[in-house]
C-alpha cells in the first residue's frame, strides 16, 4: 500500500496569444469589436504577464463599455507603473486597475472581506446580512422600492461578475482567490484586522476584526478599542503546547464547566486578575487555562467596545456548517464552554447596538433574559443549537429581519408574530396556546422565499386562518402547508380498526368531527379543551389561507380534506405543486388548466378515483407548460 | 423574490493555452499513465527561495509603494517566461519503473498565483469522463491556513459522502482516522487540494497514511504554489523521478 507522487505538472504563465483570446472571451466584445479598441486592448493584455486572472479581471471590467476613452483610461492608470524587484507584482498592478474600477459603494464591501482567513468560504445571505449590519448598504430610490437586502444582493452579485469573489461547487458559496484577499488586505488601513493579526498590537482605530481563537492565549487585558464595530472568532481553542490534540474533551468538560460559572459568576475586576497565578487555583489543566484565557482577553475586548454591531461566534468549530449536516452536535467542549461564557457575559445587554449576532453551530443551549433588550438586533444566528426554552420576551427584538434557527427552536418562540420585520421564518408551528397560534402570522408581511406552516390541524376556526393573511404576504414563493398525518392516521385505522381501502369513501360527515366524536377529544399541553363545535371542517380552514398571487411553488402534505377550495385553480404563476397523502382526497382540483405549472406532483392520495376528469377542467388546452409529472400510490385510481 | 446569480463555475472554467497540461494530467488520472519531466527544473527549485512563496509577500511589497513617487509612463514589459523556468518539457514512462504499483497518486499542479491552477484542476474535476470514472466519488477541499489534521479529515469525510448524516463526528482524531479509513477502504475516489500552503506539512504525514487505502486508480490532485511542496513535501518516491530527469 503506497502513496505515489508524480511528477509536478508546472503551470507556466500563457502565450500572448491564448492571453488575448482569453482577455477577448471575457471582454465579449465580439460584436462590437473595432479596431480602435482592439489595439488598446492589445496594449492592456501587453502588461499582464501572461497571467489568465488578471487577463479575466480585467476583461470582465471592461465588458460592456466600449468606448475608447474608458478603454484608454484604464490603459493609462498609473498601477501599471507599480513595480518593485518582486516576481509577480505585476498581478497586483492589474488587481489595482480592476479595483480603481469599482464603484465607491463595492470598495467598502470588498475591503470588509479582507479580514475573513484565507479561502473562507462565503455564503452569499451571510456576507450580505453583514454588509448591511455594518450600514454599508443604503437603499437607492431611484429604482423604486427595495429592500437592502435585494441592494446587497446586487452589489455582492456585481462583486461576483467582477470576479473579486468566485463561485464554488456548492450554490450561494464563494471564495476569494488569494490574491484579491492579499491585495484587499495591502489597502486596509488601521481600521481592519484580520485573523492572522497579534492581539497584542491591536491598534486603537480598529472597526473591524476577526481573531484566531488560538490568538488569544495571551494574558492582556488592557484593551481600548473602544471603535470596535465587527468582532468576528475563528477556529476552536487548541492547546498549543500538548503535541496531539488527543487529549479526551470529556474529561475535561467538567472543569472547563466549572472554570467558566466562576468567570461569569465574579465581578470584572476578578475576572481581569485572573492570570496565570491565580488560575492554579481552579484547575491546573493546562487546556482549561487556555480556555479562561481566551475568556478572558475576549471578555475585556468586549467590555470596551459598546458600540459593538457585530459579534459571530459561528465559525468556531471547523467546518460546522458542512459537519453538522443534520443539525446535530453531540460534542460539547471547550468553543461550548466559551459560547456560555458569552452569553452569560455581564456586558452583553449592555451592547445596545448590536445588530448581527450569531451563535450557530456554538453548541449553547440556553439563551440569557437579558438578550431580548437587545432591540436593534437585525440578525440572530442559532443554527443547529437546541434550547429547551427561550426567553418569554424573544419578541421584543422588534428590529430582527433574520433569524436562522431551526424549526424546534423557532416553535419555541412565543408571541412570534411581534417580530413584524423577520423575512425568513422557514417553519411555523401552530399550536393552540396564545402566543403560538396561527394569528401569529398576521403582521409578519415581510416573510419571503419558502415557508412551511405545519400541524394545520391545530387551526381552529376560519377567522384564525384569514388573520394569518397568507394572501398579503408577496414575498412567499413556495409554500409548504402541512397537517400532521399521524393524527389522521391514528385516528383512523388504528382507533377504527380499518384497512385503507376498506374505507367507505361515501360517509359524508368530515373527517375531523368523526374524529372528535368518537375519539378523545383533543386537548393542547396547558390542558385547555377545544370545543368541537367550534371547529370548522379542513376546506374552510384552507379556504381561508389563500397564497399570494405569485406563489411559484405549492406543496400540500396530509390535508384531511376531501376537495380543495377554489383559489388552487387561480394560481396564475404556480410552477411546481405537490399533494400528497391526503387520505380522504376525492377530487383533484383543474390544475391542468394552470399556465406555467412545469411540475406535479402527487402521491398517497388513496380516495382520488379519477385524475383526468378532475384535472383537465373544462379547457381543452391542459398543462402547456408540463415537464414532469409522477402519481405514485394512488389505490383507488379507476383508469 | 431573490434572484440568485448563477452559481455555476463552468463560466469561469474557459481555459485556453492548456492543452498540453489537461491532457497529460487525463491521462494520468483515467489512463494510470507516467510521466517524467525532461527538463532541467534548477530554475524552479530557486523559485521558492524568492519571494513568491512567503505568505503575505504582496501586502508587503504593496504597503511599501508610495503613490506619489509612481511615474506615469509605460513599464516596461519584461519576458515574464523566462524569469519562471521557461518550458516543461514531459516524456511519458512506459515500463514501470517504479516497481511497485501505487494505490493513490498524488499529482501536485505548481505555479504563481493567478497562474490557473485552480482553474485547471476545476476543469478536470467537472470532466465528464473524470466524473464517471471516480462514480461520484470525488472531493473539492479548499484548503486554509493552519489547518488542523481533524478538520482536514472531517472536511474530506464530508465532502465524499454529501448525503451523509454525521452523528458521532466529534473531534475525536481516532475515531475520525477510523472513520475516513474505513470510508475509502478499497474505494477509487478523486481528491482535490486547492491552494495548499506550507502548514500542510505538519498534518500531511496521517493524512497520506489514510489516503493510501484508496483502490488503486485512486488521485489526489494538489494545487500549490510551492515548488519545493510539490516534489518533496508529499512525494515518496517523487525524488527518485527527480533525480533521473536531471541528472
Amino acid at each position: 500500500m503506497a502513496v505515489g507522487t508524480t511528477a509536478p505538472i508546472f503551470l507556466n504563465p500563457l502565450q500572448y496569444d491564448d492571453l488575448w483570446k482569453l482577455f477577448k472571451h471575457h471582454a465579449s466584445f465580439g460584436n462590437q469589436s473595432t479596431q480602435a479598441l482592439e489595439s488598446i486592448g492589445r496594449k492592456i493584455v501587453d502588461k499582464l504577464h501572461g497571467l489568465p486572472l488578471a487577463a479575466i479581471m480585467i476583461a470582465v471590467s471592461l465588458r460592456n463599455y466600449y468606448d475608447e476613452v474608458c478603454w484608454n483610461r484604464l490603459l493609462k492608470s498609473w498601477w501599471w507603473s507599480v513595480s518593485s524587484n518582486s516576481l509577480g507584482i505585476h498581478i497586483a498592478a492589474s488587481l489595482g486597475v480592476c479595483y480603481c474600477e469599482l464603484p465607491a459603494y463595492l470598495r467598502q464591501c470588498l475591503i470588509y472581506c479582507s479580514i475573513f482567513p484565507r479561502n473562507y468560504i462565503f455564503g452569499k445571505y451571510e456576507l450580505i446580512q453583514m454588509w448591511i449590519a455594518n450600514g454599508f448598504v443604503e437603499l437607492d430610490n431611484t429604482v423604486g422600492p427595495r429592500s437592502l437586502e435585494d441592494v446587497a444582493a446586487k452589489w455582492f452579485d456585481e462583486l461576483v461578475n467582477r470576479c473579486f469573489l468566485q463561485p464554488t461547487f456548492w450554490e450561494l458559496q464563494y471564495v476569494m482567490h488569494d490574491l484579491v484577499r492579499d491585495f484587499t488586505i495591502a489597502l486596509t488601513s488601521n481600521e481592519y484586522r484580520g485573523v492572522d493579526c497579534e492581539l497584542a498590537h491591536l491598534p486603537q482605530s480598529v472597526r473591524h476584526l476577526s481573531v484566531s481563537m488560538e490568538n488569544t492565549n495571551v494574558p492582556r487585558t488592557d484593551y481600548n478599542i473602544k471603535n470596535l464595530r465587527s468582532l468576528m472568532l475563528f477556529g476552536g481553542l487548541r492547546d498549543s503546547n500538548s503535541s496531539e490534540c488527543n487529549t479526551t474533551v470529556g474529561s475535561l468538560l467538567e472543569k472547563s464547566y466549572g472554570t467558566v460559572d466562576c468567570l461569569t459568576e465574579i465581578s470584572y475586576d476578578t475576572v481581569d486578575n485572573i492570570s496565570e497565578g491565580c488560575s492554579d487555583a481552579i484547575g491546573n489543566d493546562h487546556a482549561d487555562i487556555i480556555l479562561k484565557r481566551s475568556c478572558v482577553t475576549i471578555g475585556s475586548i468586549l467590555r470596551k467596545s459598546t458600540c459593538l454591531w457585530l459579534l459571530n461566534l459561528s465559525n468556531m468549530r471547523p467546518n460546522a456548517a458542512l459537519a453538522c449536516s443534520d443539525n446535530q452536535l453531540l460534542v460539547e467542549d471547550h468553543v461550548t464552554a466559551f459560547a456560555r461564557f458569552i452569553t452569560r457575559h455581564h456586558m452583553l445587554p449592555h451592547l445596545t447596538h448590536l445588530r448581527f449576532l450569531d451563535f450557530s453551530y456554538s453548541g449553547i443551549t440556553e439563551l440569557p433574559d437579558s438578550l431580548c433588550t437587545l432591540c436593534n438586533l437585525q440578525v440572530l444566528g442559532l443554527r443547529s443549537c437546541r434550547f429547551t426554552q427561550l426567553p418569554r420576551s424573544m419578541n421584543s427584538l422588534i428590529s430582527l429581519r433574520h433569524l436562522h434557527a431551526d424549526a424546534d427552536t423557532i416553535a419555541l418562540i412565543h408571541g412570534i408574530g411581534g417580530l413584524t420585520k423577520l423575512q425568513d421564518l422557514h417553519e411555523f408551528r401552530v399550536k393552540t396556546e396564545d402566543g403560538y397560534r396561527i394569528t401569529e402570522l398576521r403582521d409578519m408581511r415581510y416573510i419571503e422565499g419558502s415557508l412551511c406552516i405545519s400541524d394545520l390541524q391545530k387551526v381552529v376556526n376560519r377567522a384564525e386562518a384569514t388573520q394569518a393573511n397568507l394572501s398579503r404576504k408577496d414575498g412567499i414563493t413556495c409554500l409548504h402547508l402541512k397537517w400532521d398525518r399521524n393524527q389522521s392516521l391514528k385516528g383512523k385505522y388504528n382507533h377504527f380498526g380499518k384497512e385503507l381501502s376498506q374505507y367507505d369513501i361515501g360517509q359524508k360527515e368530515p373527517l375531523h368531527v368523526i374524529l372528535l366524536q368518537k375519539n378523545d377529544i383533543p386537548s393542547d399541553i396547558s390542558g385547555s379543551i377545544v370545543n368541537p363545535s367550534t371547529l370548522d371542517p379542513p376546506i374552510n380552514i384552507l379556504q381561508c389561507l389563500v397564497p399570494p398571487r405569485n406563489l411559484q411553488k405549492l406543496k400540500i402534505f396530509g390535508y384531511p380534506g376531501y376537495s380543495f377550495p377554489d383559489w388552487v385553480q387561480g394560481l396564475r404563476y404556480i410552477q411546481v405543486i405537490e399533494i400528497s397523502h391526503c387520505i380522504e382526497l376525492q377530487v383533484l382540483p383543474p390544475i391542468g388548466q394552470l399556465e406555467h405549472l412545469r411540475k406535479l406532483k402527487s402521491y398517497e392520495l388513496p380516495s382520488i378515483k379519477d385524475v383526468s376528469s378532475d384535472v383537465y377542467g373544462t379547457s381543452n388546452m391542459v398543462f402547456r407548460s408540463l415537464e414532469e409529472l409522477s402519481f405514485g400510490s394512488m389505490v383507488k385510481w379507476e383508469n | 423574490m431573490r434572484n440568485d446569480s448563477a452559481s455555476s463555475t463552468s463560466y469561469h472554467t474557459y481555459v485556453v493555452g492548456r492543452d498540453k497540461e489537461l491532457a497529460m494530467i487525463l491521462d494520468m488520472v483515467l489512463e494510470d499513465a507516467q510521466f517524467k519531466v525532461a527538463t532541467s527544473l534548477e530554475s524552479w527549485a530557486s523559485a521558492d527561495t524568492l519571494q513568491i512563496s512567503q505568505k503575505g509577500w504582496i501586502i508587503e511589497t504593496l504597503q511599501n509603494i508610495n503613490p506619489s513617487q509612481q511615474r506615469h509612463e509605460d513599464a516596461e514589459v519584461s519576458p515574464y517566461q523566462k524569469e519562471m523556468g521557461g518550458t516543461i518539457e514531459y516524456t511519458q514512462v512506459y515500463n514501470n519503473t517504479v516497481g511497485e504499483l501505487m494505490n493513490s497518486i498524488i499529482i501536485p499542479m505548481v505555479g504563481i498565483s493567478g497562474v490557473g491552477k485552480t482553474t485547471l484542476a476545476q476543469l478536470i474535476f467537472n470532466d465528464k469522463r473524470v466524473q464517471k470514472h471516480f462514480q461520484g466519488q470525488s472531493a473539492w477541499i479548499y484548503c486554509t491556513d493552519n489547518i488542523r489534521k481533524e478538520e482536514l479529515m472531517t472536511k474530506i469525510l464530508v465532502s465524499l459522502q454529501p448525503q451523509r448524516k454525521i452523528l458521532d463526528l466529534g473531534f475525536d482524531l481516532n475515531s475520525l482516522h477510523d472513520q475516513l479509513q474505513s470510508f475509502i477502504e478499497g474505494k477509487r475516489f478523486l481528491l482535490v487540494l486547492d491552494d495548499v500552503s506550507d502548514d500542510i506539512r505538519a498534518v500531511w504525514g496521517d493524512v497520506k497514511s489514510v489516503l493510501s487505502r484508496g483502490a488503486p486508480g485512486s488521485v489526489v490532485l494538489v494545487t500549490t504554489q510551492l515548488y519545493g511542496l510539490a516534489s518533496c513535501g508529499c512525494g515518496d518516491y517523487s525524488s527518485n523521478i527527480f533525480e533521473s530527469a536531471t541528472v
